[in-house]
């Protein structure tokens, strides 16, 4: 993933709350075909990418996104100061591409944005998981089995209901 | 205490590494196993030692250094583990500690860029593989080889998260030995620390998710800040040394060059054992095993005869050590993007003019590419909702709560935060002053 990729993220989803979120966005957006090329394992709190919240660091420590803590979550936006440098980016014949190519994934983003943390955190781990089975009920199960919870607790259910419309949009 | 019955290996670091032949005669014979033996001939710091002239040590003196360490955790684990039961949990962990870099290739983690397959991915396949010594002792003990592979494969998440810590995390056995043991060899004079203090007081009685963790209690804390600091200059010092980097580089640019002649059906004069891994469409595990330090030097002296110049000169500067010049990156970080296209495509001009072939003479080494290597810093996640021992090192604060170490002690954040995005560029010493010349020619 390049510094761009994650700030043209951050600058669409309007910021992002949690170092948590950006984690599983990132990782869903990936599950959807969308090129980022990060390397995700998993952790007790779901997929997790080393590289990634590198990533994110060295963009709030050169402040191309402002960051903020919020008792114990940390919380980010775009910072305005380099509205400049991104725009003169997409403006070159490399940066129109990448452009393009991000926002094609503004829809599946703003569906990211909705659900809470936890949710995310599991149809993360349930994408993690169906990726290596391809089965959406194994795929469900093990996330079950990994997180202690019920197959068909609402929260389940309702990440399973997101996995599949990550994974879906990426045969589109 | 010594018995009579024990087999003792000398170590320099802790004098002995003692088996006790009656319990366990079983490791003795893993040790005694062909591919455990084969890590004699793998260097454990790559080709470090073409920088510190004593980093001659092999992934056998290391491999045998954390089995060690593990014995002392485990006696560590008899004390505060007594609620933990599963099948045979010591010999997994002392198998998986013995184990854990059978896989690794020529030249240890450089064989990860020369073969495109990390060594714990060719760990676990030996460890599971039926055709070799490893597994069919394994078995012959009946200790589980899947149970052994699932505690190194860091995809697999069947085995408890404690035990898992214990040979792969932030602070696991095989930090434990490296950082001192390279520090030994190199003579590079860093990684220093109470590793006795450290394997000797954590505890097991602290759940995160529903899940024991390994934590220790505040009277470690400075056993393990010297343990962080040990890391930050072995990174800095040893492991991301120009000299050793650049080294690594010209040997890559070497190995894509004979890939590039032998995938257009060009003979590249590959020695048999390597071209039935390249030819192989999955390698197999006796193939891999073909692979080693003095197979990968042997190929390098073909090379030197080979009629392709580039192929010829860059076999030969490597045998030689003639060292490529390192130039520092000149671009600043500021910025959404990588501005680094104008920059890189001067210096290939300027290599070019110089008569050099810049795909192979104008040599980039990314430094962040390395996030998932073990020789990192200690960069913890700092949003407690995401933390766990595999991003985090946690101190215990009472019966129920832990806190990530560098909450604790502020120095901490001067060695912790994530490293500048580093750039460094390699060119051959023909070319060094003009590249240097160009990098300060202007800003870029």
């Amino acid at each position: 993933m390049t510094k761009y990729q994650l700030a043209k993220l951050i600058l669409m989803a309007g910021g992002v709350e949690s170092r948590k979120r950006v984690q599983k966005t990132v990782h869903l957006l990936q599950a959807a075909g969308c090129p980022l090329e990060m390397d995700f394992r998993l952790h007790l709190f779901g997929p997790y990418s080393k590289d990634l919240a590198s990533l994110l660091d060295r963009l709030a420590s050169n402040g191309v996104v402002h960051e903020t803590e919020d008792g114990k979550q940390y919380n980010y936006v775009f910072s305005e100061k380099m509205r400049e440098s991104l725009e003169s980016f997409e403006a070159t014949p490399a940066g129109e591409a990448a452009k393009a190519e991000m926002e094609k994934y503004q829809p599946l983003l703003g569906t990211l944005c909705e659900p809470r943390p936890r949710v995310l955190e599991l149809a993360s781990t349930i994408a993690f998981f169906y990726q290596r089975c391809r089965s959406w009920a194994e795929a469900t199960a093990a996330t079950a089995d990994y997180k202690d919870e019920s197959t068909d607790s609402p929260e389940i259910t309702a990440a399973r209901k997101l996995a599949e419309t990550v994974v879906a949009s990426s045969d589109r | 205490m010594i018995d009579k019955t024990d087999k003792i290996f000398r170590d320099p670091l802790y004098d002995y590494v003692v088996i006790d032949r009656v319990d366990d005669d079983w490791l003795l014979d893993l040790i005694d196993t062909p591919e455990v033996q084969r890590l004699r001939r793998i260097h454990q710091l790559g080709v470090s030692h073409f920088t510190y002239p004593g980093a001659d040590h092999s992934r056998l003196s290391h491999t045998l250094g954390v089995l060690h360490l593990m014995q002392q955790a485990w006696r560590r684990i008899e004390t505060v583990g007594t609620g933990l039961r599963f099948k045979r949990p010591r010999e997994c962990l002392l198998a998986a500690a013995l184990l854990h870099d059978v896989g690794h290739g020529p030249f240890s983690h450089l064989s990860k860029y020369l073969l495109g397959i990390d060594h714990e991915t060719w760990s676990c396949q030996i460890i599971r593989s039926r055709e070799t010594e490893v597994h069919q002792k394994l078995v012959k003990y009946d200790i589980s080889p899947e149970h052994v592979a699932a505690l190194i494969d860091k995809e697999n998440r069947d085995r408890p998260p404690w035990e898992k810590a214990l040979v792969s995390s932030e602070l696991d056995v095989d930090r434990l030995d490296f950082l001192r043991r390279d520090s030994y060899f190199t003579g590079a004079g860093y990684g220093h620390f109470d590793s006795y203090r450290i394997l000797s007081s954590f505890s097991l009685d602290v759940e995160i998710d529903g899940q024991p963790v390994l934590a220790w209690p505040e009277k470690a804390i400075y056993a393990i800040e010297e343990y962080i600091f040990a890391r930050f200059y072995m990174y800095r010092t040893v492991y991301q040394h120009k000299t050793t980097r650049g080294f690594e580089k010209l040997l890559h640019a070497t190995w894509e060059r004979a890939k590039q002649m032998h995938s257009r059906r060009e003979d590249a004069y590959l020695v048999v054992e390597i071209r039935e891994f390249l030819d192989a469409p999955e390698p197999s595990v006796k193939q891999y095993l073909a692979l080693e330090d003095a197979t990968v030097v042997y190929q390098l002296k073909v090379w030197t005869r080979h009629p392709d110049k580039v192929l010829n000169d860059l076999a030969q500067r490597f045998l030689k050590r003639d060292r490529f010049v390192a130039i520092a990156d000149p671009v600043s970080e500021e910025g959404v993007c990588d501005a680094r296209v104008e920059w890189e495509s001067e210096l290939h001009k300027l290599v070019q003019e110089k008569g050099f072939d810049p795909e192979f003479y104008a040599l980039r080494d990314d430094l962040k590419l390395a996030v998932y290597n073990p020789h990192m810093p200690y960069m913890p996640e700092k949003e407690e909702e995401e933390q766990d021992p595999y991003n985090a090192i946690f101190i215990k604060l009472d019966d129920t709560s832990v806190q990530e170490i560098s909450r604790l002690l502020d120095r901490l954040a001067a060695v912790t935060g994530p490293p500048k995005e580093e750039f460094r560029y390699y060119v051959p010493d023909e070319c060094g002053d003009a590249a240097k010349q160009l990098a300060n020619s202007r800003p870029w």
